[in-house]
C-alpha cells in the first residue's frame, strides 16, 4: 500500500515535470496568465469594496466576513485549478482518439489522466486566497488556535473534494456526449454561488444548494462554522462525508464512462 | 461597390452557419445566464434589504437589476471569440492562408465576428431581453431612446471588436493568449459597469471610468435604456465618446498590424 503510494507520488512528479517543461514554451503567456488569474480575483474583492461604500453589511455579514467567505471559497476551488485542469481537455482527447493510451498503461486511468497537467497559474490563486484569508481574519479578530487549524484543514479538504467531484462528473459526460464543454462551464459557474452567503437566497435555493447540489458546503457552511459558530446547525457534520461520497460517485461515473466509450475510430 | 463587400458577406454567413451547429452549447449558455441573474438578483435584493433604503446611489433595486442584466446580456452578445480564432490560427499555421487570401485581414475578422453577434442576438439576447421586459417593464423607458440604444449598441460592438482584434494581434508575438484574454475580460467586467453599476463607485473614479472605452461598451447603451433624464447634450457627449474610441482603436490597430506582420512566424508547412 505504502510502496504503491510512493510509486504513484514519484510518477506524479515525473509526468508533471514533463508538462511544466512543455508549458514553458509560451513563457510570456504564462506570466500574463498568472497576472490574469490574480486580476480575476482582485475584481471580486473590488466588488465587495465598492459595495461596502454603500452599505455596511449584508444581514450579519460585514465586509470582512464576506472577504473571509470569498477567500475560503477561492482556496477551496484552488486544488481543482491546480491538479485537475486536464478535465477541461477530455473532449479533445476523446474526439482525437488520443484517449486510448489511458487504457493501455498499467496505471490507474484517472490518476494518469489527471497527472498530465499541473496548472501553474493556479499558484497565483493559491497565494492570493491565502493572503485574503489572513487579511480578513486579522480584520475580524479571528483566532487561529491549533484546534481551529485542524478543523479548517478538514473543512477545506472536503470543500475541495466536493468541487472536484462535481467537475469530474461534468467532464465524464464527454464519454457519452463527446463535447462536454458546455456542461463543464455550467457546473464550473456554480462556484460563483459559493462566494456569497447562502442566507441571501430564498428557502428553495437554500435547500437546493444544500441537498441537491451541495455548493453550500464549499464555503458557506465552513465559514459560518468558523466565523459565526453560534449559528451553525447539525448539517455541517455531514460535510466531510459529502465530499468523500461525491468523490466515490464521481470515480465510479468516470469508470463507467471509460467502459462505455467505444472510441472514435482513429 | 456591393460586389466588393460580397466576399465579406460570405464570411459572415459562414460564421453564422458554423455557430448554428453548436445548439447544445447555446442551450447551456442561456441556462448559465439565468443562473448569473439569479445570483445577482438575490444578492442585490439582500443589499437593498439590509440597507433599509429604496434608493442607493440614485438607483432603485429594479433599475440595478435591469442595468446588470442588460449589461451582462450585451457582454454575452459581444462574445465573438475573435482573439481565440486568430491565436488558434497562429499556433496551427493556418494564419498563412488568412494572410494570402485576397481580403483585408481586419475586415475579414470583423465580418466573422458579425456573424457570431447576429447569431447571439437572435438566440441569447432576444430571449433575455424579453424576460427582462416582462419582469421589469416599468423600469425601461420606451420611446425614441430605443433607436439611440440600437445605434449605441452598434458603436459598442465596434469598440468591443477592436479590443478583441488587438488582443488577437498580440498572438503574433506570444502565440498563446489565454492570459491576456482572461485579463481583458475581467478588466472589462469590472470597469464597464457589467459587474456593478458605475454610480456605485466613488465620484472621482466614476468620472474617469465614464470616459474609458469599457464604459462606452456597456454603460452607455444601458444608460440610454434606463435613464429618463438624458438631454440632447448627454446623447451628444455619449456618442462622441464612443466615436472617439472607435476611431482611436481602428487607427491603433492599423499600426499594430503593420508592426505585428513583420515579426510573425508561420508555424508548420
Amino acid at each position: 500500500m505504502l510502496r504503491n503510494l510512493i510509486f504513484y507520488l514519484k510518477l506524479y512528479f515525473k509526468i508533471t515535470g514533463q508538462y511544466i517543461k512543455a508549458r514553458m514554451q509560451y513563457r510570456t503567456d504564462f506570466l500574463i496568465s498568472i497576472i490574469g488569474i490574480i486580476f480575476t480575483n482582485i475584481i471580486g474583492i473590488l466588488f465587495l469594496w465598492v459595495l461596502s461604500l454603500s452599505i455596511p453589511s449584508i444581514g450579519k455579514w460585514k465586509i470582512d466576513h464576506l472577504m473571509f467567505l470569498y477567500g475560503f471559497s477561492l482556496l477551496a476551488v484552488t486544488p481543482l485549478q491546480l491538479f485537475f485542469d486536464h478535465i477541461w481537455m477530455l473532449r479533445y482527447r476523446l474526439q482525437e482518439g488520443e484517449f486510448i493510451k489511458y487504457y493501455l498503461k498499467p496505471l490507474n486511468s484517472m490518476f494518469y489522466y489527471i497527472s498530465e497537467v499541473f496548472d501553474l497559474k493556479g499558484l497565483g490563486q493559491l497565494g492570493f486566497s491565502i493572503g485574503i484569508l489572513i487579511y480578513s481574519s486579522i480584520k475580524i479578530g479571528f483566532e487561529w488556535t491549533f484546534l481551529i487549524v485542524i478543523i479548517f484543514i478538514l473543512l477545506l479538504f472536503s470543500a475541495s473534494l466536493i468541487m472536484i467531484s462535481l467537475m469530474i462528473i461534468a467532464a465524464s459526460t464527454a464519454f457519452w456526449i463527446t463535447n462536454s464543454y458546455s456542461v463543464l462551464a455550467f457546473v464550473f459557474n456554480f462556484k460563483d454561488f459559493s462566494k456569497y452567503p447562502l442566507s441571501i437566497f430564498n428557502t428553495i435555493f437554500r435547500y437546493f444548494f444544500t441537498f441537491v447540489i451541495p455548493i453550500g458546503f464549499v464555503a458557506f457552511y465552513p465559514t459560518t462554522l468558523l466565523v459565526f459558530p453560534e449559528d451553525i446547525n447539525a448539517t455541517i457534520i455531514l460535510s466531510p462525508f459529502i465530499g468523500i461520497a461525491l468523490f466515490i460517485l464521481a470515480y465510479s461515473i468516470w469508470k463507467k464512462g471509460m467502459n462505455n466509450w467505444s472510441g472514435t475510430g482513429t | 461597390m456591393l460586389n466588393k463587400y460580397k466576399k465579406y458577406f460570405l464570411i459572415t454567413k459562414n460564421s453564422i452557419l458554423t455557430t448554428a451547429t453548436y445548439r447544445f452549447h447555446f442551450f447551456f449558455s442561456i441556462i448559465s445566464s439565468i443562473l448569473y441573474f439569479i445570483i445577482y438578483y438575490f444578492l442585490w435584493y439582500s443589499i437593498y434589504n439590509s440597507s433599509g433604503n429604496t434608493i442607493l446611489n440614485g438607483m432603485t433595486f429594479s433599475q440595478v437589476i435591469v442595468y446588470i442584466c442588460l449589461a451582462y446580456s450585451i457582454f454575452i452578445l459581444f462574445k465573438t471569440w475573435t482573439e481565440w480564432g486568430i491565436s488558434r490560427n497562429i499556433i496551427s499555421g493556418q494564419i498563412m492562408m488568412d494572410l494570402v487570401k485576397p481580403y483585408n485581414f481586419h475586415q475579414a475578422n470583423l465580418a466573422n465576428a458579425l456573424g457570431f453577434v447576429l447569431f447571439n442576438f437572435i438566440c441569447i439576447t432576444i430571449p433575455v431581453f424579453l424576460i427582462i421586459f416582462t419582469m421589469f417593464n416599468s423600469t425601461i423607458i420606451f420611446g425614441i431612446n430605443l433607436i439611440f440604444f440600437a445605434i449605441s449598441l452598434c458603436f459598442a460592438f465596434l469598440i468591443s471588436f477592436s479590443i478583441d482584434y488587438s488582443i488577437g494581434l498580440t498572438s503574433f508575438y506570444t502565440e498563446s493568449i489565454w492570459g491576456i484574454s482572461i485579463t481583458k475580460e475581467v478588466v472589462i467586467m469590472a470597469l464597464s459597469g457589467t459587474l456593478i453599476p458605475l454610480s456605485f463607485f466613488p465620484d472621482s473614479i466614476e468620472l474617469i471610468l465614464k470616459f474609458l472605452p469599457f464604459a462606452a461598451m456597456y454603460h452607455i447603451p444601458v444608460n440610454i435604456v434606463i435613464n429618463s433624464t438624458l438631454s440632447i447634450l448627454d446623447y451628444f457627449i455619449m456618442f462622441s465618446i464612443q466615436l472617439f474610441w472607435i476611431i482611436f482603436l481602428i487607427i491603433l490597430n492599423k499600426y499594430f498590424f503593420k508592426h505585428a506582420i513583420k515579426v510573425v512566424t508561420i508555424n508548420g508547412g
